[in-house]
């Protein structure tokens, strides 16, 4: 089993416990086998993470053929977009890191 | 120094509210109306009908079953809401004949369609349960820029180069060059098509937040939502850096840095999935 987000969901993924929306009404239950639209309810309902049966890669796994000149590459191409922001705030930070990590994704994708 | 209204008045000619709006409008408003009488005003156009099926259909809203007809997605969504995504999804239609040099449209769209989308999923997080109207806010954010580029365009050009050569955001040097700035505009233009208070002041106030007074929540989420798109690159409006978030709004979501990335990642897929919708090419940054 594995904790995963949302973002991370794939379809016929099944779920090791059941889901429940903020205000603790079930959402899908345990053993139910992912399709598009239960991803999507889910996401609607503002859930962040759910536990899935099986074993999950995990983003570090993913992430293992990311060369640092790939990632040197994309903090390159963003350098003109982040000029203005203040970036010794926690929160663009991590804006930061996220987007340079998306525009490598991006870019691996683009070379398959 | 040009003055938002006199812009928003010669503008108006040339792109005016989708005709389907104010034929919702009606429908909604007339005492007498029904899912049946505002569905048939939907089918009637059916490129919206075919849209507002797909939407309803995705994980916009993630209903648990397929909806097959548009009586049962005004019944599941709500009439006033189909009247502001039907708004939303047809406004791409309405402006024509910006100058090409100026600003690439569907780069335009691009970041107007990420910024509703990064709203609506900030707003569901949150659990603002109206999520349309953020959508909606999001994607007329930057609509005055439009009217900018059509109606003062080579004080647009001077804008632009200023912004890159100075490495100021573009906001700042309009009101140096035009007097204004599109946010003002966009307000004007939307006070004009007499659209709702909130979309007005969204528009007005997503550079300076704090300045919202009767919707400074819309407000917040729309000005960090535009930030977030910025940084995931979804297009563009003609700015090139990422907008300079305020602290406060962060802080009034109640957002942690961990939410932050999975949001991030969120959004980034339901974008990919709208843009698909709206057959809108991803441009790799």
């Amino acid at each position: 089993m594995a904790i995963i987000s949302i973002d991370r969901l794939q379809i016929g993924m099944v779920l090791d416990s059941e889901v429940c929306d903020r205000t603790g009404r079930v959402l899908l239950k345990s053993g139910c086998e992912l399709q598009e639209w239960h991803i999507g309810k889910l996401s609607s309902a503002g859930v962040e993470e759910v536990d899935i049966a099986g074993e999950v890669s995990s983003d570090e796994q993913n992430d293992q053929k990311i060369t640092p000149e790939m990632m040197q590459q994309s903090i390159d191409a963003l350098e003109t977009a982040f000029t203005l922001v203040d970036k010794n705030w926690d929160v663009m930070k991590e804006l930061h890191r996220v987007a340079v990590l998306s525009d490598v994704h991006k870019k691996m994708e683009g070379d398959c | 120094m040009l003055v938002p209204s006199k812009l928003v008045a010669d503008f108006k000619g040339t792109a005016s509210l989708p005709v389907i709006y104010f034929k919702l409008n009606e429908a909604i408003n007339d005492p007498n109306t029904s899912i049946h009488k505002i569905s048939n005003v939907i089918s009637e156009d059916a490129s919206l009908s075919a849209r507002l099926l797909k939407l309803v259909n995705s994980p916009f809203y993630g209903f648990p079953q397929k909806i097959g007809t548009i009586s049962e997605a005004v019944f599941l969504v709500g009439s006033q809401q189909v009247r502001d995504v039907a708004l939303a999804t047809t406004m791409m239609k309405t402006f024509t004949g910006i100058p090409g040099d100026l600003m690439d449209m569907e780069k335009f769209w691009m970041h107007s369609l990420a910024c509703g989308v990064g709203a609506k999923v900030l707003a569901v997080t949150i659990g603002e349960p109206e999520f349309e109207r953020f959508f909606v806010a999001g994607v007329l954010h930057d609509i005055g820029r439009l009217v900018m580029y059509s109606k003062a365009s080579e004080e647009s050009k001077v804008i632009l180069q200023r912004s890159l050569q100075e490495r100021r955001p573009m906001v700042d040097i309009e009101y140096e060059e035009i007097g204004c700035s599109h946010a003002e505009i966009g307000r004007a233009l939307l006070d004009a098509w007499k659209l709702p208070q909130y979309y007005q002041e969204v528009a007005a106030f997503h550079h300076s937040p704090e300045r919202a007074q009767q919707y400074p929540l819309e407000t917040a989420v729309v000005h960090v939502a535009d930030t977030i798109v910025h940084s995931l690159q979804f297009g563009t409006s003609g700015e090139l850096y990422v907008p300079r978030m305020q602290k406060d709004c962060w802080h009034k979501l109640n957002l942690s840095l961990n939410q932050l990335s999975k949001l991030m990642h969120v959004i980034e897929h339901e974008v990919n999935l709208i843009l698909k919708m709206f057959q809108i090419q991803e441009v790799a940054a």
